[in-house]
Formats: structure tokens, C-alpha cells, sequence
């Protein structure tokens, strides 16, 4: 039973820590939160549960499939609320929260219309597939979400260190200024980097899909808040926080459903976030807020 | 003459001004609060589990609600004050989830996602009390709910117009210029020796007393309340009424509560895309008008004078 | 003595700001504190007004102790600044700036100003009184309602310096009060900056520009890397071959 528990903690938690790259990514180069990152996380979902169930397709189109809406929502998203609002003078950094959330609401509500209210079944051919090694039963859903998950994580890592465009996201979310002084087209790079975060955001929906056999057009706020809770717990724009804070809240969750209040789960992230806020606000991967962040 | 109906939006008009309010007063110090929905819960929930199981008279229920969402309000705002902008709005939004999930798993104490009812009606009450001392609705023309609407409507004036007069002398005054300069130039304040601190935490408690004492009355007025009354979109709401109506003058809530209980009704039609429209209000606002609606020249320019700048309401 | 920089250093993850800066400023005097760009000056207004909290080192006002108190309890206590990029509230009028100035020598709270009590009203006149008497005296006056941000840069630095008055400072840190002036507006400062010493308002002086130093200040304290390098008078100083060849060996403004 226990292992079972870790297995799910586990797979929950890779999918919770893609979610939070998503956050991580954008904060990093644009300072702000993208309070619509969850609406676009069930967006993914749905594209996913609709090929599914109404095409028929294999799990591959449907990640595909939510892998282009999503990230063509991230497009929107960067040009028509976030673009406008950059570079501009006197515009509090509140301004693109408030906006954030404005998309969120109405990414919220345009769900409603679209897809209708409850859960929708997310069917998955080979659900029931399971495979026992020593004490443990895994399914082979868990095994797909984990080798996708880390595949994503590995990736993600290995492109921003390597390879060039990589780099060059570092080198903005460094400094904007500077990087755009070296020749690095810094407005490509963020509409880049929002564009990957919203599709990773997509990615994470089908997943969930996946993991819990429905979707439902409410389950954007709480993975927001997760997602947030998760950064600020690993240190905002800290990648390897996000994943090591995903993790931390994927088990921290199923254990303790496993073990007894189920109904308090939900709030262990938001209490997390106040929590981590009071007594640590650069989270465990994170620098020191003071000197560095102008927010 | 009297429409009960009317009357039932126009106090739910006067209960979200005071909403607007209590997220535009911690806007002062430039405090951006989303717990705006959890200070309300904290307030109903007090007001209605002391007037339906202690049956305590309503005044007491409204000054404890608000009361304890003020003892609330200080609990959290004194350890968030480091945090600034954005952080200080996500443990905000935060608070705002725990408070309704506690809400909703403490069963024994809320009756969960059940919600309580029966909570004693403002009007119903008061209607009641005169009845037993002889009076008659009837004897002023007025039907029974024709009295009991026109009374809940009188006395949430009678508060709100109270709470506008408070703020407005509060924010035309030494401590108001103290808030703005806090909002302006939070360091520049202080070495003007402003005591930062204490205003910030002053503003975050006024308006989470002014959220709860709000949501108490909306449980006397409606007579039923649940989590759901008070979840995340609550928040986002009253954050609109603020944001859209203007959020660097007191006006501003008032007519962005006005105007957003009202268009809902008068476009029975669009009411379906409320939040389609919030949404888009917000983002759209954001880049051409951040300053929502109204705003001190258009104050000015209404008020004839030429560009003074002098009064904060 | 009314302010002593004892020893005071800042480190920023390595770099040393400021390197045991050691002086005292009398009451009644004007003190100039030069140095080349980047010498430091603005860090040490910093830490004497708690901006920043030194590395090493105490800072004394009249005896008492102040490093490590924050901001405005120093300000409370009778020491005002301005800023080298002028940090005026812009989005309120020059008449409210300079009020807000006054926030330290006016005590209405909350239920005095609900009540709209005898006190605070009489105080409220007295803020605006006394707000008057400073735009008159910096030559600003006739623009109470104008919003701060309108005037040209000259006259914003006025108003800086009128809300630093209105606390009734015992000291005031001046942050390059002439910069970018010309010579006539660096004329009428220099006179404005003789008429506060004259309130008996004693004067620490960062500016650049060095004959208008010369002129006004009593005494000198040279800054470079952070280190005092100089203090005098202003003939010593001139003449002093470490302060020369620390302005030769930068860019001069």
C-alpha cells in the first residue's frame, strides 16, 4: 500500500512540477505571475479529452493536439494582454496580474460555454494495464505520465543550458536590458517563452487526463493555486525548485489523503503558499528578494 | 410605488459598494488584497452561526462579523507586510482558499458545503419587532414586503452613506495624504517619517473589517449563506468593482459597484457572459485606462474645477 | 556634535561601498561631502538615514545612537533629505508634498481626523500655514495645486527641499541640490541653502559642483572608493594633492 502511495505521489507530483515550470518559466523572464496559466492547463485537458472521446485518438494526437491549442493560447496571451503592457511607463507591476486574471476569468467562462459543466470522462485505452514488480503494482498510465514528465524536465533542463536559444532565455530573464543590447530578440524569446510555458501547461492537462480519468472545467484554479504554491515554496523562477516543490506537494497531498483528511488537501497548498511567503519568500531554491527584484 | 424588487437590487448595490470599498481602501497603501471573498465569509459566517444558534440580536452579529474579520485581518496582514505586490496578493488569494475549504470541511461548525439558513431577515426582523408593539405596515400605505425591503434598503444606505463620510474624512486629512504617499513612494515616506508599517497594516484591517462587516449584512439580508457565496470569483468581482470604477479615488468603487450590480440587470441578456465581460474589462482596462473609470481630473471635470488634484474622495 | 559617522563601512557581496568613514558634523555648520562619481556619498546618506543598514560602524545624532533605528523614527527625530534623482510624490500637487513633509511635526491619527476634532482642524491649518510660508521661502509661491510632475526639474528640487523644511529638521541631507542648474538657478540655490543655515538648521551637502562647495561650505569631507580620503577646510582641500589627483584620474561630470 505504501509504495502505491509513493508511485501515485510520485506521478502526481511530476505532473504538478510541470505545471509550476510553466509558472517558473514565465516569471523568469517577464517578472510576472500568469494567473491564466491554469485556465490554459484545463484548456489542455479538454483538447485532450475531446480528441479522445470524440475522434477516437490515440493518446499521442490528443497531447499533440493540446500541445497546439495550448500554446496558441500562450501566443494570444503574450501578444494581446501581456506585450501591450511591457515597457510602458508608471504601469505597476500589478497591472499584468490583474490582466492575468482577467484572461483567467474569461478563459474560466468561455470553458463553461464550450464544454458544458461537471466531470467529463477521460477514457484511456489502456487504463487497466498493470504490471507488478515485487510488492508493487503500477500501471502503466503512471509509467507513460512519469517517462513524459521527465522527458519534459530532462529537456527543458538540458535546452536551457545548451542549446542556444536556451541561453538566450536565461540571458533575458537575467536582464532585459542587456540581453536585448546583445542582440538577442527579446520580444521572440518571451513570446517564445510563454508559447512553451502554456503548451507545458497543456501537456499537464492531458496528463492529469490521464491520471484521474475526467476532467472538469473548475480544476483550473486549484492547479493554479498549486502551481503557485509550488514556485513560491521552490523559489520563484527556479527551475529546479519547481520540480523539487512539485514533488515535495504531489506526495505531501496523496499521503496525506491516503491517510486520512481528504477534504483538507486542497488547502495544504494554499497554506503552504502563506506559510513559505511568512518565513521564507525566496522559497528553498530561490535567492534573497531583497536586493535583486524590483516587484 | 414602493418595488420590492427594485429596492432588493438597489441593497445589493449599497452591500457591494462596501465591498468595492474594502478592497480599495488597503489599494491606498498599495496593498493589492484578494482575500477580499475570506474576510466576507469570516463576517457571514459569524454574524449567522451567532444570530440562528446563540440568537444573539443582528447589531451584536454585525459587529462581531466585522470585528473578527478586523482580528483576522491583522493575523494576516502583520506577518504579510514584508511581502510586497504580487506576493502579498497570492497569500492573500491564498488565505482567501483556506478560509473557504476550512469552511467547508468544518462541518460540525458551518454545516459544510450545506451552507446555513434560516439566518434572521434585517427586515423580517425589525418588521416583526414593530409588529409585536402594535405597529402595522398598513398604516404608512405599505405592504408587509414593500416595508421589509424599503427598511433593509434605508438602513444599508444609512451604513453605507456612514462608511463614505468615514473614509472620505479619513482620506482628506493627514493620515490620508500619509496612505498615498505610502502607495507613491513607499520609502520616500517613510523618510518623511511616516510609520509605514502601521498605515499598511491600518488600511489591510479596515478593509478586512469593512469585507466582513459586508458579508454579515449580506447574510441578514439574504437569509442563506454557503462556501459557494464566497469563493474565488467573489474576490475577482470585487476586485473588478474597484479596478473598473476606479481605484485611486473613493467614487471610484462606488460607481464600479453601481454600475456592475446594475448592467447585469438592466442586460438580462448578458448576464450569462458576466465573466466574459469581466475578464475582457480587465485586461482591456489594464492596457488603455489602469486607473479605472474615474479618476481625480474626471472628479474635477465633473465637479467644474479645473485640474486641482486636492481631494482624495 | 550633532551628527558622528563612526567607522562606518558597507559591504555589497564584496564590494566595499564605503571603508571606515569616520567624521563629525557641528552644530550650525554646513559640510560638504565631494568625491568623484560613485565615491560613495549618496551610500553614506543612505545609512545615515537607514536605507541601509551599514556593514560596520555606528552613526550618532546628538548622542543618541541611530544606526539600526528605522527610517522614519530617524526622520522623527530631526534629520530630513533629498534625493539625488528627486523622489517627489508625482501624482500629488506641490502643496501636497510639501504637506506631507509636515507628517513628522503633526500627530492627527484616525479618530481625529474622522471627527474632524478642534485639534485637528487647528493642525490642519497650521500644516497649511506653515506649508505657505515654506513655497514662499523656496520661491514656489503660487504653485500649491500644481501637480508635482508639471514643473520643470529646477523647480522640483525647490519643492523637495521645501518638504524636507516642512519636518522642522535639526539636520538636512542635501543629495546634489544644483545639479544640472545653471549658473544663475545654482545662484538662488546657493542663497536658499544660506537662509536655512541661518534657521539655525545645520547642513550636510553632497554636490559636484565645485565652486558653488567652495563657497557655501564650511568645511569639506572627501570621499574616494568609498574612503575618506580629505577634511578641511576648503583652501586645504584644493590644494590637497590625494583630492586632485582622485578627480584627475576620473571623468569630471
Amino acid at each position: 500500500m505504501f509504495f502505491e502511495q509513493l508511485i501515485n505521489g510520485i506521478t502526481l507530483g511530476s505532473i504538478y512540477a510541470i505545471v509550476a515550470l510553466g509558472y517558473t518559466l514565465v516569471f523568469g523572464v517577464l517578472d510576472i505571475i500568469n494567473m491564466a496559466h491554469g485556465e490554459i492547463f484545463m484548456f489542455g485537458a479538454f483538447i485532450g479529452m475531446l480528441l479522445i472521446s470524440r475522434f477516437e485518438a490515440p493518446v499521442l494526437v490528443a497531447l499533440g493536439g493540446a500541445i497546439l491549442v495550448t500554446a496558441a493560447m500562450g501566443f494570444l496571451l503574450e501578444r494581446l494582454a501581456l506585450r501591450p503592457l511591457r515597457g510602458r511607463r508608471g504601469v505597476s507591476p500589478l497591472a499584468s496580474l490583474i490582466s492575468t486574471i482577467g484572461v483567467s476569468i474569461f478563459l474560466e467562462n468561455l470553458a463553461h460555454h464550450l464544454f458544458g459543466a461537471g466531470n467529463k470522462p477521460f477514457p484511456t485505452s489502456f487504463g487497466d494495464i498493470q504490471f507488478t514488480i515485487g510488492p508493487v503494482n503500477i500501471y502503466l498510465v503512471q509509467i507513460i505520465i512519469l517517462a513524459i514528465s521527465i522527458l519534459l524536465m530532462v529537456g527543458l533542463s538540458t535546452w536551457l543550458s545548451k542549446a542556444k536559444a536556451g541561453k538566450a532565455l536565461r540571458a533575458t530573464a537575467e536582464n532585459l536590458e542587456t540581453a536585448s543590447l546583445l542582440g538577442i530578440n527579446t520580444d521572440r524569446i518571451i513570446t517564445s517563452t510563454v508559447v512553451v510555458a502554456s503548451s507545458m501547461g497543456g501537456i499537464a492537462g492531458v496528463l492529469v487526463g490521464m491520471a484521474f480519468n475526467y476532467v472538469n472545467n473548475q480544476m483550473g484554479l486549484p492547479m493554479g493555486l498549486k502551481g503557485l504554491a509550488i514556485i513560491i515554496m521552490g523559489g520563484m523562477g527556479s527551475v529546479n525548485g519547481a520540480m523539487a516543490g512539485g514533488l515535495i506537494l504531489g506526495l505531501s497531498e496523496t499521503f496525506m489523503v491516503a491517510y486520512g483528511h481528504s477534504g483538507y488537501r486542497d488547502a495544504i497548498a494554499f497554506i503552504a503558499i502563506i506559510v513559505i511567503l511568512l518565513i521564507r519568500p525566496q522559497g528553498l531554491f530561490g535567492q534573497s528578494l531583497s536586493a535583486e527584484r524590483k516587484a | 410605488m414602493i418595488n420590492p424588487y427594485y429596492l432588493q437590487i438597489a441593497s445589493f448595490i449599497l452591500i457591494n459598494i462596501l465591498l468595492g470599498l474594502s478592497i480599495y481602501i488597503t489599494l491606498c497603501t498599495g496593498q493589492l488584497s484578494l482575500g477580499s471573498a475570506g474576510f466576507m465569509s469570516i463576517g457571514a459566517y459569524t454574524s449567522a452561526l451567532l444570530t440562528v444558534k446563540l440568537g444573539l440580536p443582528i447589531p451584536l452579529g454585525l459587529l462581531a462579523g466585522g470585528l473578527l474579520a478586523a482580528v483576522m485581518g491583522l493575523l494576516i496582514g502583520l506577518p504579510t507586510l514584508r511581502l510586497t505586490g504580487v506576493y502579498l496578493a497570492i497569500a492573500t488569494l491564498g488565505f482567501g482558499e483556506v478560509v473557504r475549504v476550512v469552511f467547508i470541511n468544518w462541518e460540525s461548525l458551518t454545516s459544510g458545503a450545506v451552507g446555513i439558513a434560516g439566518i434572521p431577515h434585517l427586515g423580517r426582523t425589525i418588521l416583526a419587532r414593530l409588529q409585536a408593539a402594535g405597529f402595522s405596515p398598513e398604516s404608512w400605505g405599505l405592504k408587509n414586503n414593500e416595508f421589509i425591503s424599503l427598511t433593509v434598503f434605508l438602513i444599508l444606505l444609512f451604513l453605507t452613506l456612514l462608511t463614505l463620510l468615514f473614509f472620505s474624512r479619513l482620506l482628506n486629512s493627514r493620515v490620508g495624504r500619509a496612505f498615498q504617499a505610502i502607495r507613491m513612494d513607499e520609502k520616500a515616506a517613510e523618510a518623511m517619517g511616516i510609520h509605514t508599517t502601521y498605515y499598511k497594516i491600518l488600511t489591510f484591517v479596515q478593509g478586512a473589517a469593512l469585507a466582513g462587516f459586508a458579508g454579515a449584512l449580506f447574510a441578514h439580508v439574504t437569509g442563506y449563506i454557503s462556501p459557494a457565496d464566497f469563493t474565488y470569483h467573489r474576490a475577482v468581482e470585487i476586485l473588478v468593482f474597484a479596478v473598473f470604477g476606479g481605484s485611486e479615488v473613493l467614487w471610484g468603487p462606488v460607481f464600479g459597484a453601481g454600475f456592475l450590480t446594475l448592467m447585469p440587470e438592466l442586460l438580462r441578456g448578458l448576464s450569462e457572459y458576466r465573466y466574459f465581460i469581466y475578464g475582457t474589462i480587465l485586461v482591456v482596462l489594464m492596457i488603455f485606462r489602469p486607473q479605472g473609470v474615474i479618476d481625480r481630473p474626471l472628479l474635477n471635470r465633473l465637479r467644474g474645477r479645473r485640474n486641482e488634484g486636492k481631494d482624495a474622495a | 556634535m550633532l551628527l558622528e559617522v563612526r567607522k562606518v563601512s558597507m559591504i555589497f557581496g564584496g564590494l566595499a561601498a564605503l571603508k571606515d568613514v569616520d567624521f563629525r558634523l557641528e552644530e550650525g555648520e554646513i559640510l560638504g561631502l565631494i568625491g568623484p562619481n560613485g565615491a560613495g556619498k549618496t551610500t553614506l546618506f543612505n545609512v545615515v538615514t537607514s536605507f541601509l543598514n551599514p556593514s560596520a560602524g555606528e552613526i550618532f545624532f546628538s548622542g543618541e545612537k541611530i544606526s539600526g533605528l528605522r527610517t522614519h523614527e530617524i526622520t522623527n527625530l530631526g534629520i530630513s533629505r533629498t534625493f539625488q534623482n528627486i523622489r517627489l510624490f508625482d501624482q500629488m500637487t506641490v502643496e501636497e508634498n510639501v504637506m506631507v513633509g509636515r507628517h513628522t511635526r503633526s500627530r492627527a491619527g484616525v479618530w481625529n481626523s474622522v471627527w474632524r476634532t478642534g485639534f485637528q482642524k487647528k493642525e490642519e491649518a497650521r500644516i497649511r500655514e506653515k506649508t505657505e510660508e515654506l513655497l514662499d521661502l523656496v520661491g514656489l509661491q503660487g504653485y500649491n495645486q500644481s501637480p508635482a510632475s508639471s514643473l520643470p526639474y529646477g523647480y522640483q528640487r525647490r519643492v523637495e527641499i521645501a518638504r524636507a523644511l516642512a519636518g522642522e529638521p535639526r539636520l538636512i541631507l542635501l543629495d546634489e541640490p544644483v545639479a544640472g542648474m545653471n549658473d544663475s538657478e545654482t545662484e538662488e540655490m546657493a542663497r536658499l541653502i544660506k537662509k536655512i543655515l541661518g534657521f539655525g538648521i545645520t547642513i550636510l551637502l553632497i554636490e559636484h559642483d565645485m565652486s558653488m562647495v567652495m563657497k557655501v561650505c564650511d568645511r569639506l569631507v572627501v570621499l574616494n572608493f568609498g574612503e575618506k580620503i580629505a577634511e578641511g577646510g576648503a583652501q586645504e582641500i584644493q590644494n590637497n594633492p590625494q583630492v586632485i589627483e582622485a578627480y584627475l584620474g576620473r571623468e569630471e561630470e
